[in-house]
């Protein structure tokens, strides 16, 4: 899937760095096919995808550290392939923080400087400005091994922001830290990534995290770009049975579409989605979210189905349902309040069905 | 009675018993017998005054250092390229290599050391080919002097070199290296600011392996040395066996222990200065 590039003009829409048909192989293994994506300038751009989907790898082409096999880096109107990492100009925070043990966490921060021969004076005001930013200020002195692991991770966050980089990389950063402090850092990351302006990439495989902090994602998969766009839209329309498994659409159906704007599931459930899309015959998925399908008292309009278990999750529900002519159960979730038991009636709405292409 | 404590003792008591004896027991008479006078027993310091007063003592004793030094040095320069090399290549070459560097520790030092004879020595291989294209018209002396000592002694303690670095740098995480690229190290910069200063460690622990292997080393500057390059322990050797001195090789044995001793107490000093004000 190629690069949407339709959206606005002028310079800010500009393409800060664009990945461009990248190929890379180790040995007889192709671990990205003809991978393209783009960030423009400030944007937030996740690589989102199951572990051995290649976004490791395109991160590790996109700051030098691998060679592409086929393909360019573009930075702005530039080719970077051979640009060493040391000259690309990128901050990069790592899952294990890579901090340098034996150096302070203001040393730490003022490595980059120092590589860049900024005058002691600044480096020492940037350095303090840069802990200051990421809540640290008045830790300057203490050793990686004497910081907790938010802490360690905010110092190198400042270190990769206090050079001013064209990019910042982040390799799942928030992977180590406990569910809390994932939220708390997530939500800094964001605010700090808005206060600098700096552009970047961020990989992961947590699509919660993707959809709070990208602009835009890029969902992999098997070293192919599966759906690149916004995160609403990949939460609306995932273009696949795969994206939308992995977004974590709850029921997917096998069906076969029997006529325009009809479905007929696999045990003989006929549906009919407000948009099909795919010719007469063809094999499908049919995908709906637990959420979207209602559950109401016997009786009324509806499909009838029979409740085989219910899972309480605070506010709401989670319902396994058994319907006849379907070979497995139903997810449907209901609010708490209300428990249901044996016989129901189900509504499955048309509006909410994804007729989807199986790639899984 | 024997209470739980005293299970650790009982079963070490074997062990102790065989270091006692023939470890402890002849350093201590060793250290007696070289304050004493050999004919009177008494205490006396003319054993020391004796070899300090000879060239050939003097001589050896600032080779032993010398050798000691350039050995280290070399193993350092040499096996730290080493060491990263296996601790980096793709792992099948990685073993092949960490098997050529230890096979030396394999083979028996004797067998070991005239295989450098055979080639550094005077119708040695290496001087059959010089000859041989016409760079040297007389045979260079590579053996029976210092030059083949050191060879000879680096290529027996290099694997420890290597094995003391490996030990820190397989702990290493890439990513330290990877940082310091991102942030604009170069690779040579970043191996010195970063990659070096986290394998001082394993890098003193090497040199104190090497530098106390290399001045008690006894078959390679025998063999290699000869009589007219005696160390502090080939001159131990041709005191106690050659001239029945026993009160001399008694002295230089202990100044030998004496150097061995202040070495470690030195590299203990190194090590730990350097950890506290790094915090490690």
């Amino acid at each position: 899937m190629t690069a949407d590039m339709t959206t606005g003009g002028g310079s800010s829409d500009a393409a800060a760095v664009a990945l461009q048909d990248i190929g890379k192989s180790f040995g007889e293994t192709e671990v990205l096919k003809k991978v393209s994506f783009q960030a423009r300038k400030g944007e937030f751009l996740t690589l989102l995808g199951p572990s051995g989907c290649g976004k490791t790898t395109s991160l590790r082409i996109i700051a030098g550290f691998e060679d592409a096999t086929s393909g360019d880096v573009m930075f702005g109107q530039t080719s970077v392939n051979d640009l060493p990492p040391w000259r690309r100009d990128i901050g990069l925070v790592f899952q294990n923080y890579a901090l340098f043990p034996y150096m302070t966490a203001a040393e730490n921060v003022a490595f980059g400087l120092k590589m860049r021969r900024v005058a002691k004076a600044e480096t020492a005001t940037r350095v303090k400005a840069a802990l200051a930013q990421v809540g640290l200020a008045g830790y300057e002195n203490r050793h990686p091994r004497h910081l907790s692991g938010g802490q360690r991770q905010r110092v190198a966050l400042a270190r990769a922001l206090v050079i001013e980089p064209k990019l910042l990389l982040l390799d799942e950063p928030l992977s180590n830290l406990d569910a809390k402090l994932r939220g708390e850092m997530r939500y800094e990351l964001k605010n700090l990534q808005r206060a600098t302006g700096v552009t970047t990439i961020f990989v992961t495989h947590d699509q919660e995290e993707a959809f709070s902090l990208s602009d835009r994602i890029v969902l992999m998969r098997s070293g192919e770009v599966v759906q690149y766009c916004a995160p609403d839209e990949l939460w609306s329309r995932p273009a696949t049975a795969f994206a939308a498994d992995f977004i974590g659409v709850e029921n997917l159906i096998p069906a076969q579409v029997t006529a325009p704007g009809q479905l007929t599931c696999a045990g003989g459930l006929a549906v009919a989605p407000t948009t099909v899309g795919f010719a007469q015959g063809a094999e499908v998925i049919l995908g709906l979210r637990a959420s979207d399908v209602a559950i109401q008292p016997k009786g009324g309009t509806g499909l009838p189905a029979t409740i085989l278990d219910g899972e309480y999750r605070g506010r709401e529900r989670l319902y396994r349902l058994a319907l006849p002519g379907l070979e497995r159960p139903v997810l449907a979730s209901a609010p708490s309040d209300i428990a249901f038991d044996g016989e129901v009636t189900l509504c499955l709405p048309p509006e909410k069905m994804m007729v989807l292409h199986d790639d899984r | 009675m024997t209470g739980k404590r005293d299970i650790p003792w009982l079963l070490a008591s074997p062990g102790i018993l065989l270091v006692t004896l023939v470890a402890l027991l002849p350093a201590a008479i060793l250290i007696v017998k070289a304050f004493q006078d050999v004919d009177t027993g008494a205490l006396t310091l003319e054993n020391f005054q004796a070899i300090f007063d000879s060239k050939i003592f003097g001589q050896a004793f600032w080779r032993t250092l010398r050798i000691a030094f350039f050995v280290t040095l070399v193993s350092v320069i040499g096996g730290y390229p080493l060491a990263l090399l296996i601790a980096r290549a793709n792992p099948r070459y990685s073993l092949v290599i960490f098997v050529i560097v230890l096979f030396p520790l394999m083979v028996s030092v004797v067998v070991r050391t005239f295989g450098w004879v055979v080639i550094l020595g005077p119708a040695g291989i290496v001087n059959e080919a010089l000859m041989g294209i016409g760079l040297i018209s007389e045979p260079l002396t590579m053996t029976q002097n210092e030059f083949g000592i050191v060879v000879g002694e680096t290529h027996l303690l290099m694997p420890y070199m290597v094995l003391a670095l490996l030990s820190v740098l397989r702990k290493l995480e890439p990513q330290l290296e990877e940082a310091a690229l991102s942030l604009g190290a170069n690779p040579l910069v970043a191996f010195f600011r970063v990659i070096l200063p986290m394998t001082v460690p394993g890098l003193l622990s090497g040199v104190l392996l090497v530098f106390s292997l290399a001045i008690t080393a006894f078959a390679t500057p025998l063999v290699m040395g000869g009589a007219r390059t005696p160390l502090l322990s080939t001159l131990v050797y041709r005191y106690a066996l050659t001239s029945y001195d026993w009160a001399s090789a008694a002295a230089v044995a202990f100044v030998l222990a004496v150097i061995a001793v202040a070495f470690v107490a030195v590299q203990k000093t190194v090590a730990w200065m350097w950890m506290s004000r790094h915090e490690f």
